[in-house]
């Protein structure tokens, strides 16, 4: 049959067939791996009377390049699970993406509230699944049925629990912050400048961390996304008016232009 | 090589190499075996030690092992901006130089107007390709050589002479992590002469050279029109043509064009400071009908 | 670059080995739908298997191509530029571990209401990072150089020709200090009803 090729297309999971080819160009030298997106993160998460609170400074670099000054590092699992992601970014977004589609599935089926404990298996059973090879540090926080619970999973497939947890390049300042002055069953209030604070001790004592805070609160059934809860380093220079540039710098030598069908009618379903 | 040139050039170039020699400054411990050996050939005092300086070599003794395990722990370190065009050719009226000017950090350009022209003095020229520090310290320090040997001899060093004292640097040095390629071309008594000299203290007398990144994109353009018998003007015009050719396939080459012109007769002459290689680019496209562009006989595809 | 209600992605035309130049004219924009722009920069071979040109019959495996034309033919409608820069990310990711030596920009608009469009701007890293802030964003060789002048030259809601004068002169400014680039650069403005193509005179050294 015609269609027959479609039997042989992927099924998901990830694809090989680039590995041979570019060790070998690795090899030749002809052209090394680019490099890939890392977090260089401080993330925090702080267990307190009634609920969880998961914070994250908002720097992603590549290299010594900051390529992005307002990254989101919480990511959302379940409604009331999140996450804060360290190490390599593409890893972090995908994995936990994935994560939250199987969460998703499993709430569907079973009718009943995802457990912090399962969210954070799954990931460290895929994580364990590539022997460390899967860049992601990740402090899973949430709510459910057994409580507010916080844990920490590492990339070679780790985990474990504990009333706080910082990890990142900045967790040593943050974790700083937090052996001096965590205390059991905190308000909110504490608990949320609790985190700021060792964020903020990671975003001004570590490189790789920077630009803003950003927090989540948890709580039984309500979560509370702040995102930018502190800026300080927001943008400052810019000259009022912006620039005004002179005409012929710009030589336009040929030009193209291509009409567009407007598309009328309601679109089906979104799927993102 | 010939042999005349090198017998005299030697028994310059030994004085100044003994005086730049760590030898002075670093104690008999830390000397090498190999540099013991040289100063016995030599003797233990120079004639001319004036200079007051000296190279601050690697802690430890053996600087060449030294660079050697540098090159491979840190190849980047001693990978000096090398993107460069540069070309030399003898002909009728003398020699002709034509240089780029683009300066390069990797794939950052640092400058687009540096001068790869030393002028060393008013009859010598040396390109700059390699290390740029390396190749201005050293063909400067061949001037000061090339003023007190006038002095002393009430008569100009030959450019056979002055071109084998770099050339006998670049041998004390060999290994040693100089990085150097150059042409040397001058006027004396005989006419305007040209050599090309490396940190491998390669030195070769010649007609035509190249030499850079792009160096062999301007040699296509140099050997299909070449001739001995050109004039000044044609021979102006080739050199243009070639470094604007090589500037377009080469991305470490670029900038401006220099030219200068080594007549026979005692002295050199600047033709053109800076002419920018893009606009040549697209005064010969034109002129050859084309945009410049480099989309001709390519549908308009734009999506 | 994202302006109101337009955005644009500016490019240089150069493709070569090392220091060698090959092609002053080598295509790095598609159009991937109406509404969406993809530039992608990197290894050559990876460009043109991710590429989702016309010409698809010659690279038979366009891989965006291929699974537009897939979700054109399950769906009835062409994908959002939102949902099509997730699908990049994905299909990055799935090269986790060999990856295509490629990091692609995404510019698109999505319509949002009536004479609303929200613009869609991100770019990846080689396994499929999606950063993505709806201001500008840069990759490449150039990349670095092009941090600079963007953060200083662009403002937000720019109309389409101010967006045009902002991206030219950052792209231009960056070529001139990056050996890599140059050699001709096209600047591709899309507003919800027109795709504007214009070729820039830029160095040739």
């Amino acid at each position: 049959m015609e269609l027959d090729y479609l039997k042989t297309l992927p099924l998901g999971g990830f694809n090989f067939d680039n590995c041979i080819r570019n060790r070998a160009m690795a090899e030749s030298g002809i052209l090394q791996a680019p490099k890939t997106m890392k977090t260089g993160t401080t993330i925090c998460g702080v267990l307190f009377k009634d609920g969880v609170v998961l914070a994250a400074d908002t720097r992603a670099t590549g290299g010594s390049i900051v390529g992005d000054k307002n990254c989101e590092k919480i990511h959302n699992l379940a409604p009331n699970i999140f996450c804060c992601g360290a190490g390599t970014a593409a890893d972090c977004d995908h994995v936990t993406e994935m994560i939250k589609r199987q969460l998703e599935l499993h709430r569907l089926n079973t009718h009943s509230e995802n457990r912090v404990q399962m969210a954070a298996l799954k990931l460290v059973a895929h994580a364990f699944k590539y022997g460390g090879q899967i860049g992601t540090h990740l402090i899973v926080g949430g709510v459910d049925v057994k409580g507010p619970q916080l844990i920490e999973c590492s990339n070679d497939g780790n985990m474990y629990s504990m009333p706080y947890h910082t990890t990142g390049s900045g967790s040593l300042a943050a974790m700083a912050i937090m052996e001096t002055r965590y205390k059991e069953n905190m308000t909110r209030e504490e608990a949320v400048n609790l985190c700021i604070a060792a964020i903020e001790a990671g975003i001004y004592h570590d490189l790789g961390s920077g630009s803003n805070v950003d927090v989540c609160v948890i709580t039984r059934n309500k979560y509370e996304m702040l995102r930018n809860i502190k800026h300080d380093n927001f943008k400052v220079f810019s000259k009022p008016g912006g620039y005004q540039f002179k005409k012929d710098r710009v030589q336009v030598v040929e030009e193209f232009k291509h009409k567009l069908v407007v598309e009328a009618g309601e679109q089906p379903m979104d799927l993102s | 090589m010939d042999n005349e040139n090198f017998g005299l050039a030697k028994s310059f170039s030994s004085a100044p190499v003994l005086s730049i020699s760590p030898h002075t400054n670093f104690s008999q411990k830390e000397q090498t075996d190999i540099e013991h050996e040289l100063n016995e050939q030599v003797g233990t005092t120079g004639e001319y030690v004036s200079e007051g300086f000296c190279f601050k070599l690697a802690p430890g003794q053996d600087q060449i092992g030294f660079m050697r395990s540098l090159k491979e722990k840190a190849p980047k370190l001693t990978d000096f901006a090398k993107g460069t065009t540069t070309l030399a050719f003898e002909f009728q009226e003398g020699v002709l130089v034509a240089v780029d000017a683009r300066a390069t950090m990797g794939a950052f350009i640092s400058s687009n107007n540096v001068r790869k022209v030393i002028e060393i003095n008013d009859f010598l020229l040396g390109t700059m390709a390699g290390g740029a520090a390396d190749c201005m310290f050293w063909e400067k320090y061949v001037a000061m050589q090339c003023r007190v040997y006038e002095l002393r001899n009430g008569e100009k060093p030959s450019v056979a002479m002055a071109s084998m004292m770099l050339a006998s640097i670049m041998r004390q040095y060999r290994g040693q992590g100089l990085s150097m390629g150059t042409m040397f071309t001058g006027s004396d008594k005989t006419g305007a002469s040209l050599y090309y000299i490396d940190n491998d203290a390669t030195r070769v007398k010649g007609r035509l050279f190249a030499v850079g990144s792009g160096g062999t994109f301007a040699y296509g353009v140099l050997d299909t029109n070449y001739r001995y018998d050109m004039s000044l003007d044609e021979a102006v015009n080739l050199g243009i043509r070639a470094i604007t050719s090589a500037t377009f396939k080469d991305s470490a080459s670029g900038g401006v064009v220099r030219i200068y012109h080594v007549t026979n007769h005692g002295k050199w002459n600047l033709i053109h400071d800076a002419i920018d290689v893009s606009e040549l680019h697209y005064q010969f496209e034109q002129n050859k009908g084309h945009t410049g562009r480099g989309n001709e006989g390519k549908p308009n595809k734009y999506l | 670059m994202s302006g109101h209600n337009c955005v644009a992605i500016a490019t240089d035309t150069r493709l070569s080995t090392q220091l060698m130049t090959i092609d002053t004219s080598f295509q790095r924009v598609f159009k991937v739908t109406d509404s969406c722009l993809m530039g992608v920069s990197g290894l050559g071979t990876d460009v043109q298997t991710l590429q989702l040109t016309l010409r698809s019959f010659y690279f038979s495996n366009s891989l965006m191509k291929f699974k537009l034309n897939l979700y054109r033919l399950k769906e009835g409608r062409d994908m959002k530029a939102d949902v099509f820069s997730k699908l990049v990310a994905t299909s990055l990711y799935e090269h986790r571990f060999g990856p295509y030596f490629v990091s692609p920009v995404i510019a698109g608009l999505d319509k949002v209401g009536e004479n609303e469009y929200s613009p869609v701007i991100c770019t990846y890293d080689s396994i499929g990072y999606r950063e993505h802030n709806g201001q500008f964003e840069v990759a490449g060789t150039g990349a670095e150089l092009l941090y600079g002048v963007c953060e200083t030259f662009y403002k937000p809601n720019l109309e389409p020709e101010q967006l045009f004068e902002v991206i030219s002169n950052s792209l231009l400014s960056a070529l001139d200090r990056d050996s890599l680039s140059g050699w001709g650069a096209k600047v591709y403005l899309l507003t919800p009803t027109e795709l504007t193509v214009r070729s820039l005179k830029t160095r040739q050294d």
